[in-house]
């Protein structure tokens, strides 16, 4: 379960426990909805993640229009310089500045990051039901495969993919996808079985309802909540992912301004100029931060009987 | 019951690797175009083509092309390598005790240091021992070894120039060795230490609120034994559990570690590997890596299982 | 009643016992004031409810409450001169299991599952050691350990001690537990619910060994229960609880003849017997009040089928009354404004079989 580099290793310990223990019926969920997003905002850490979230995506939509130059803009006279009044942030190797190079790498970072963990929570969301609610040698394979691919590290797994499909944007989100599936097909397996059990499904069936309708209708509103809080705080580990992957070489070729690029380039020149592995990083930790607090925030909102350690409540 | 479970984890262990294996020997066929045709140039000569394409087995069918894989495999052959013509295996096996050192020094660090923690957090919760070493074990777990190992740099051997930071020191010299391993350890452990902190502390609180331990104070038991010795055994157990899962995920982050230290093993061989598309390299590299992590996982289970067998049927019992 | 050595006197004396819980910022008293005395070599038991406050009151005598529980008022007077409620942390842990032992419902969770039983057993002599233990210690600890186990009535305690507590049964761990109140020789031994959590057979055991221990030894038991028919079968004395006040107590003859109260005089009325047959099941209708808050009058007002006006403003005090040492009741009170005149005398009540 372990990604690339990132130290949020999908908690395979199951500190986070999703308690599911009653059918929601539609309209109870969007009022409960609206509530919860009001809910969110009245922790400390709710606000400080919905800021940084939001801020993150407001960066990467508008990035270009608010970043003061342009990432590829050299400047050969302004190479490896401090924080300064022209450069807020210093600039790098090239001259180029680091805060823009930031703030468009945002716009990639969330690019990569997003789809590709959506695309984890569908495939795994659909390989999950599938081995869940019809059990038997569908499930077993279910299993089997997942088991298969988080036996390899995430990061090994995508260095033999990428060598073999080559690096490129789309492929980058491929690879990730691929890497967080197992833990989605994973978790909504067990949600399902833990549905299941339930009464109405019993009475669905007692009815007569196909299964495909009932997977639909019945079992998916219901396991849909757990899921999106772990697509909130598994998107840091994608983000991170990509920031490894690029730093490797295997990212978006340059000049995009990856934050593991930039890391990379930093890398090289760390001990005339500190900069921009200093500001990569708190980059990458304070999106890291935003998307895990509101991850939690959600979480204590939309589950309230979750067991356990909260682990932000230190 | 338990033979069963051991026999049972043993024989999906087993099926998982042959996935895992074939999966690796089919992969390149994934390579869109001809990977022959991508090494030598549109216009290579036919016949070589075809000679380079059986020596990478990719004239025969997929199923054949698996077991000669897993054939060859087993015999400690992993083919050659399409840069140098060596033996991968080789390669391999030379640079695997590296990465393996790293990896368990990170997986011991992590265990030294996040279990001492979690108990220290453990001992008074909600006090402020318990927030602080609560917030360093997140900033830990949120920092990615990467980035980590770059800062580790940056303060040590920029600023402070105590620890050194590249390759892995002097062979022949194991303080040198030792010095050499400190830095990368660290960064690789830093999350995990984070993560058994908060694991510990968790499971210590759990099991502080058993039954028995309120029949240990009842009887008088002091309270350093109580906690120590009866509630550490038991919140001990799930640590076992997470270090299969601990090892795969340090094996992973070290081939950064390896990177940015410049260390020899698995993750550098590996790493320049792709940079020539030389696939049989990775393909090794995958392979060892999967075997270890499957075994690790496996081993770790069955441990849990152990250990944890008695709780659960001392729990579930009926009178 | 006197014990078997003879002497006699008070071993254990509950003076005003006030007991909160705090959780999320209210405050439950679930014990306001309770008096208890406890003599040397009774059995008394103490009955209730769900809620009625005996559980607590059984964890506060060794300070056992949880961490949200607080003992805030009275006193818990051990053998006339020790205040448990006023002692050190380290001389509260010498008297636990020492002076005092306690023995709880679920044999299951009480043991350690990952120590054998010998161990913990061992544990329990070596905290109580007054000098450094040595290896020839343990090895006493162990026979002693051995020898207990085999008067509690295992049949091979050699094998018990070398045992882990899934290994056994829930009587035979409940015997461990015994055994292991037993083997530092307690003056009381308090009991919450020992054979809730067994069957009916194994229940009836437990029991007789329970006598059997007593009987050999210098033991005041307080066995904290909710089966009327365990307290008819082993205590001599009964206290009878609701919603954190003592509401009857006496010689168990005595209240379960002629009960006071209106609450014990439903509870033994609910008790099934051969009389019921063909009829529905007594049951007290209502249910216990919540205990957040300030409450007036009499606890059972909401559910006692001789209520008057009195009842739901003023808290009736403790008197004798008919044979019982204490009722709390305004109709057993000559003094309380209750109107005696509509009251009828209680029935005498088929005592449980």
């Amino acid at each position: 379960m372990a990604v690339l580099g990132a130290t949020r290793p999908g908690d395979p310990a199951g500190l986070i426990d999703f308690d599911l223990t009653g059918p929601s019926s539609r309209p109870n969920r969007r009022r409960r909805a609206r509530g919860a997003i009001g809910s969110i905002l009245t922790t400390p850490g709710g606000t400080i993640g919905t800021v940084i979230v939001v801020g993150l995506v407001v960066l990467a939509i508008f990035g270009p229009e608010l970043a003061p130059y342009s990432f590829s803009a050299i400047d050969v006279n302004a190479t490896l310089q401090g924080p300064s009044l022209h450069h807020l942030l210093g600039t790098d190797a090239l001259g180029r500045d680091i805060l823009s190079r930031l703030i468009f790498g945002t716009r990639i970072e969330l690019e990569v990051a997003v789809p590709a963990v959506a695309a984890a929570l569908g495939a795994g969301l659909v390989l999950g039901m599938l081995g869940g609610y019809l059990g038997g040698l569908v499930d077993n394979v279910v299993v089997l495969l997942m088991d298969t691919f988080q036996s390899f590290p995430a990061i090994v797994l995508a260095l033999a993919l990428l060598t073999v499909l080559g690096p490129s944007l789309r492929n980058l989100i491929i690879v990730i996808a691929v890497a967080f599936t197992p833990n989605y097909a994973r978790t909504s397996r067990a949600l399902v079985l833990s549905v299941k059990q339930n009464q109405y499904i019993l009475a669905e069936r007692a009815l007569g309802a196909g299964r495909i309708r009932i997977m639909v209708r019945h079992v998916l509103p219901n396991i849909i909540a757990p899921l999106f809080i772990l697509l909130a705080m598994d998107t840091p580990s994608a983000i991170t992912t990509e920031a490894g992957l690029s730093f490797l070489g295997l990212g978006v070729p340059p000049p995009n301004p990856s934050w593991g690029t930039i890391l990379s380039e930093g890398f090289n020149s760390i001990f005339q100029a500190p900069w921009a592995v200093l500001f990569a990083s708190l980059a990458l930790g304070i999106a890291t931060i935003g998307f895990l607090t509101f991850g939690e925030a959600l979480r204590d909102v939309l589950d309230p009987r979750v067991r356990g350690v909260s682990r932000w409540r230190a | 019951m338990l033979i069963r479970y051991i026999a049972r984890r043993v024989v999906t262990a087993f099926l998982v690797l042959i996935i895992v294996t074939a999966f690796l020997a089919i992969l390149d066929r994934l390579i869109p175009g001809n990977p022959v045709t991508y090494i030598f140039g549109a216009h290579a000569n036919q016949a070589l083509i075809k000679q380079v394409r059986g020596e990478m087995g990719l004239d025969v069918s997929v199923p054949v092309q698996i077991y000669q894989y897993i054939f060859n495999a087993l015999h400690g052959n992993l083919g050659t390598d399409f840069v140098t013509n060596q033996s991968v295996s080789s390669q391999v096996f030379l640079n695997l005790q590296y990465t393996v050192v790293l990896a368990l020094s990170g997986l011991g660090l992590a265990v030294v240091l996040g279990v001492p923690l979690g108990i220290l957090a453990a001992t008074r919760p909600g006090g402020i021992l318990d927030r602080v070493v609560g917030i360093i074990s997140i900033s830990f777990i949120t920092a990615p070894p990467f980035v980590v190992g770059l800062l580790l740099i940056l303060v040590f051997a920029v600023h402070l120039r105590i620890l050194p930071v590249i390759g892995a020191g002097n062979p022949g010299d194991p303080a040198d060795d030792l010095r050499h391993l400190i830095l990368p350890s660290v960064a690789l452990a830093l999350g995990w230490i984070g993560y058994i902190s908060r694991l510990v502390r968790s499971n210590m609180l759990e099991v502080l609120t058993a039954n028995y331990v309120r029949t240990a104070h009842a009887f008088g038991v002091r309270r350093s034994k109580v906690f120590y010795k009866y509630a550490l055994k038991n919140a001990a157990a799930p640590v076992v559990a997470i270090l299969g899962v601990g090892l795969g995920s340090l094996l992973g982050g070290a081939i950064f570690i390896e990177v940015i230290f410049d260390r020899p093993g698995l993750g550098l061989l590996a790493y320049d590997a792709i940079a020539s598309r030389n696939y049989p390299i990775v393909q090794g590299t995958a392979l060892i890596i999967a075997v270890m992590v499957v075994v690790a996982n496996l081993l770790a289970d069955i441990t849990y299982r152990l250990l944890d067998s008695r709780i659960q049927l001392g729990q579930s019992a009926t009178t | 009643m006197a014990s078997l050595s003879g002497r006699t006197g008070v071993v254990l004396e509950i003076e005003d016992l006030a007991v909160e819980y705090h959780s999320r910022g209210s405050t439950m008293r679930v014990l306001p004031d309770v008096n208890l005395t406890l003599n040397r070599g009774e059995v008394v038991g103490l009955v209730g409810e769900s809620g009625s406050g005996k559980s607590t009151l059984a964890l506060s005598v060794l300070r056992l409450l949880p961490a949200n529980g607080r003992i805030v008022g009275g006193r818990i007077l051990l053998e006339g001169s020790i205040d448990i409620a006023g002692l050190s942390g380290e001389q509260l842990r010498r008297l636990r299991g020492r002076k005092v032992a306690m023995i709880f419902q679920d044999p299951l969770t009480s043991l350690n599952p990952t120590f054998r039983i010998g161990n913990q057993m061992v544990d329990v002599q070596i905290a109580h050691c007054a000098h450094r233990v040595r290896r020839a210690d343990r090895r006493q600890f162990l026979d002693r350990a051995v020898s207990l186990l085999r008067q509690v009535g295992l049949p091979d305690p050699e094998q018990v001690v070398r045992s882990y507590p899934h290994q056994l049964s829930g009587g035979m761990r409940q015997r461990v537990v015994i055994a292991m109140a037993l083997s530092l020789e307690p003056e009381l031994l308090v009991a919450d619910e020992p054979t809730s959590a067994l069957d009916v057979t194994t229940e009836a055991q437990i029991l007789a060994l329970l006598q059997e221990i007593r009987a050999g030894r210098d033991l005041t038991i307080l066995f904290v229960t909710h089966d009327l028919s365990v307290v008819a079968e082993i205590c001599e004395r009964v206290v009878v609880m609701y919603a954190g006040h003592v509401m009857e107590q006496g010689r168990v003859l005595d209240v379960f003849e002629r009960p006071q109260h209106p609450y014990t005089e439903a509870l033994l009325e609910a008790i099934p017997t051969r009389a019921h047959r063909g009829r529905p099941l007594a049951s007290i209708p209502g249910q216990v009040p919540s205990l957040l808050g300030e409450l007036r009058g009499c606890r059972f007002a909401s559910r006692c089928r001789y209520v008057q006006e009195v009842c739901r403003v003023e808290d009736p005090r403790l008197v004798a009354s008919g044979l019982s040492e204490a009722v709390r009741c305004h109709m057993r009170d000559p003094a309380s404004s209750f109107d005696h005149s509509r009251a009828p005398a209680p029935a005498g009540v088929v005592p449980p079989a």
